[in-house]
């Protein structure tokens, strides 16, 4: 089973299809969660998602809004579709029923 | 002080492999970072990294290979360093009974046994444990030092670090030796291990005191001459298979 931030990165690379790679990555990990997400903590999660056999990375071409640097491309495996299915699935089946913004909203604060 | 921060950066990222280190500061300048941001970032990685080395059983393994150094430089190097310091203080041999042959052999035998200890035992240390050797090199020296008479330092420089750095530093490069070169080695190092217990007989002899006492209530007391062996032979199956494996691979 994935855990919560290797969900999200499968999800983050999924998204972004051909353009997958690490800063973009981040910044939609970002925007949709609203909290930041370091570098080591994404780079180090790739390399686990890789060791997996869920994502597959490889160096891009050096572009000169990186200051000519490569980006590390990623794409995610059919494994990698597996497993975010199995782990979406068992949120989604965990979820039914209990309705967290009404139960926010009877809990005083 | 946004300088110094990328300069920190630089210096810091160059731990990490080329490849990452050429993503990580392209994604710095793609969104922007301030140096501030980039090297809290940079840290967290080099770290992370840094800790995952040890999620490995290597590394744990590795000290093993720091047995067979360390007892040669308690043993054989204490018998030259013996030597030296008698010759250079009262200008006669310390083993001034024993037949020049013999004193020779032991001589050979005492000078050879530390370095191929020492070289086979950083071979192993360097395989094992690349990127984390420093830190038992470090815990090596310390003990080493701190355990060693002044006039064994250059015997044990000489017969123990130097070999063992060389022979770490062939590990680290997973220098490829081939298994015939190994396997006659290793062959080496036990006959030269083995005569330096055959004749424990003389007191004068390298490693003796592995075997001092090696006469138990008049029979033979086997553990100690076996100790010598236990220290090396996991070293040469190691590197022995390590080489197998990668003869296999190519």
């Amino acid at each position: 089973m994935l855990g919560e931030f290797e969900y999200l990165l499968l999800t983050a690379a999924a998204r972004l299809g051909a353009d997958a790679y690490g800063a973009a990555m981040r910044q939609e990990i970002e925007s949709a969660t609203g909290r930041r997400c370091s570098i080591g903590a994404l780079y180090t999660t790739l390399d686990r998602l890789e060791a997996k056999g869920f994502v597959k990375t490889w160096m891009g071409d050096p572009t000169p809004q990186r200051g000519g640097r490569p980006k590390r491309m990623v794409r995610v495996t059919a494994k990698g579709i597996q497993a975010a299915t199995v782990f979406y699935n068992a949120v989604t089946r965990a979820s039914r029923g209990v309705a967290w913004e009404a139960l926010r909203a009877g809990v005083p604060s | 002080m946004n300088k110094i921060a990328w300069w920190m950066v630089e210096i810091l990222s160059r731990t990490l492999d080329p490849d990452e280190r050429e993503a990580v500061r392209g994604d710095f300048a793609e969104s922007g970072e301030s140096g501030g941001q980039a090297l809290r970032d940079t840290i967290g990685l080099v770290v992370r990294r840094r800790v995952a080395l040890w999620n490995d059983w290597r590394p744990w393994v590795a000290p093993l290979g720091l047995v067979a150094p360390l007892l040669s430089g308690v043993f054989g190097v204490g018998w030259i360093g013996l030597q030296l310091r008698t010759i250079w203080t009262y200008g006669v041999r310390y083993e001034a009974g024993l037949p020049l042959t013999d004193y020779i052999a032991t001589l050979v035998c005492a000078t050879l046994l530390p370095v191929a200890w020492a070289w086979s035992g950083g071979l192993a240390v360097g395989c094992l444990s690349r990127q984390n050797a420093w830190v038992w090199i470090v815990g090596a020296l310390l003990a080493g030092r701190l355990s060693a008479a002044p006039f064994l330092l250059l015997p044990a420089v000489v017969l123990v670090l130097i070999p063992f750095l060389w022979g770490l530093e062939r590990g680290v490069r997973r220098g490829a030796l081939g298994v015939d070169r190994v396997a006659w080695l290793a062959a080496a190092i036990a006959i030269l291990t083995l005569i330096a217990q055959v004749e424990d007989g003389r007191s004068s002899l390298a490693l003796a005191a592995w075997s001092r006492g090696g006469t138990l209530d008049g029979r033979l007391a086997w553990t100690p001459r076996l100790l010598p062996f236990a220290a090396i032979v996991w070293q040469f199956g190691f590197i022995f298979a390590t080489q197998r494996r990668k003869e296999n691979i190519t």
